[in-house]
């Protein structure tokens, strides 16, 4: 992956997390998870799908504008083969509704959403730009949601049909609150044993 | 980077297989989608049929989880097969795989309710990754298409007058003889002519013809 400088948090049935600032265009995952707004919402910032939106010259925001993904709640698509420069093998979009903000279940049950389509598919690297940019998180939200993400990704594992195989997995992180998020992702993974 | 999912591996399965009916009048590309899916341990094909007709039929016997639906066929386009089947089965399942990468065909597929869209040329695992996110409830498509489809969804969609306007001009026929084919005035062929090409971007007839087959919006 061609992120920012990774950090293991550590590992649960065959999958290793880490942290990344990730790039959007340079990540070389298998599957590259971005969060997209039902909306734009005025001030809100778009995050890594306006990034990917960009570097595909609008296709997500018409698409999302012509009715063949809503951007709803929990609604995925996922396109294969992306056109430079996005270097991902797979990307999906993830609905991220109208106002995911501060709700820390909300995002949890999206990245076990995630993490279910990646496991299904085979995904051997996937870099999860879910949440973080996507929300203006007050300082105090920034653990809880952390925890929940990582609590939903371990819950998606568990309850897979199959048996673990060797899978990385990233989960982004920015906004200047890295180290309590990483804190509270290890805290969770280390509850969850 | 770790290694791609163009290895293939299925997740090995406790649970039943996703049961998929294969629909495409070519023996050959149902023996190749045969031999790939009989490879994986979650999924496997309950049911194959040649037509639209078929397929309908097919789908009410079978229930299957997931449809791979070739577009073009003898009897009913494939497009006819989804609205039929969705029609009897809201919650039905299905996948296009088809040659046609043009938008027109693409949109009114995803509008009649299937959930992915693969071009034949696609690679054995984003087939296989497609059918095991669309039985999850996920939509999927060739980015190739998602981007084509960008290009156009916004448009304003040709009426099917304009449609049938179109056809016959791409079959040769004058603005005459499509009034009179079509039990118009050849002022009124002229003015679907022009709204067409404004609509289209096109030049000329010839131009809109082009342009219309290349995106799938008309059948020649």
């Amino acid at each position: 992956m061609e992120n920012g400088q990774s950090q293991a948090i550590g590992a649960w049935r065959g999958v290793s997390f880490a942290v990344a600032r990730i790039d959007v265009l340079a990540a070389e995952d298998d599957l590259l998870v971005v969060g997209m707004l039902q909306k734009d919402m005025a001030g809100a910032h778009r995050g890594g799908a306006d990034a990917v939106d960009h570097a595909l010259h609008g296709t997500l925001s018409r698409l999302r504008e012509g009715g063949i993904f809503t951007s709803g709640f929990g609604e995925t698509l996922m396109l294969t083969r992306p056109a430079p420069p996005i270097r991902a093998a797979t990307l999906m979009l993830i609905g991220t509704g109208t106002a995911l903000g501060g709700n820390p279940e909300a995002v949890g049950n999206l990245t076990g959403l995630a993490m279910r389509a990646a496991l299904q598919i085979g995904a051997a690297s996937v870099a999860c730009l879910l949440g973080w940019s996507e929300l203006y998180l007050p300082d105090a939200l920034v653990a809880p949601c952390a925890a929940a993400m990582m609590r939903g990704a371990l819950a998606a594992i568990d309850a897979h049909d199959g048996e673990a195989y060797p899978m990385k997995w990233t989960f982004d992180i920015r906004n200047g609150a890295a180290e309590p998020a990483i804190a509270a992702f290890r805290e969770a993974l280390a509850a969850w044993r | 980077m770790l290694t791609r999912t163009s290895s293939g591996r299925a997740p090995a399965r406790v649970t039943a297989p996703i049961r998929i009916l294969l629909v495409d009048d070519h023996m050959l590309l149902r023996e190749g989608v045969r031999a790939v899916v009989s490879t994986q341990t979650d999924m496997e094909i309950a049911g194959e049929a040649s037509s639209g007709a078929e397929a309908i039929d097919a789908y009410a016997r079978l229930l299957p989880d997931l449809v791979l639906m070739d577009l073009q066929m003898a009897d009913m386009s494939g497009l006819e097969a989804i609205t039929a089947i969705r029609t009897a089965a809201p919650d039905a399942r299905i996948i296009v795989l088809t040659t046609y990468s043009g938008d027109g065909r693409a949109i009114k597929a995803l509008r009649a309710g299937a959930m992915g869209y693969l071009l034949k040329a696609s690679l054995r695992n984003q087939l296989l990754e497609a059918i095991r996110s669309v039985y999850h409830g996920g939509k999927h498509l060739d980015a190739s298409v998602a981007t084509a489809i960008a290009l156009h969804v916004l448009d304003e969609d040709l009426t099917e007058r304009e449609v049938s306007v179109l056809t016959l001009a791409a079959w040769g026929n004058s603005n005459k003889q499509i009034a009179a084919r079509l039990e118009l005035s050849e002022e009124t062929v002229k003015g679907h002519m022009k709204a067409l090409f404004a609509k289209l971007g096109a030049n000329d007839r010839t131009h809109a013809v082009t342009i219309a087959a290349k995106r799938g919006l008309i059948e020649l």
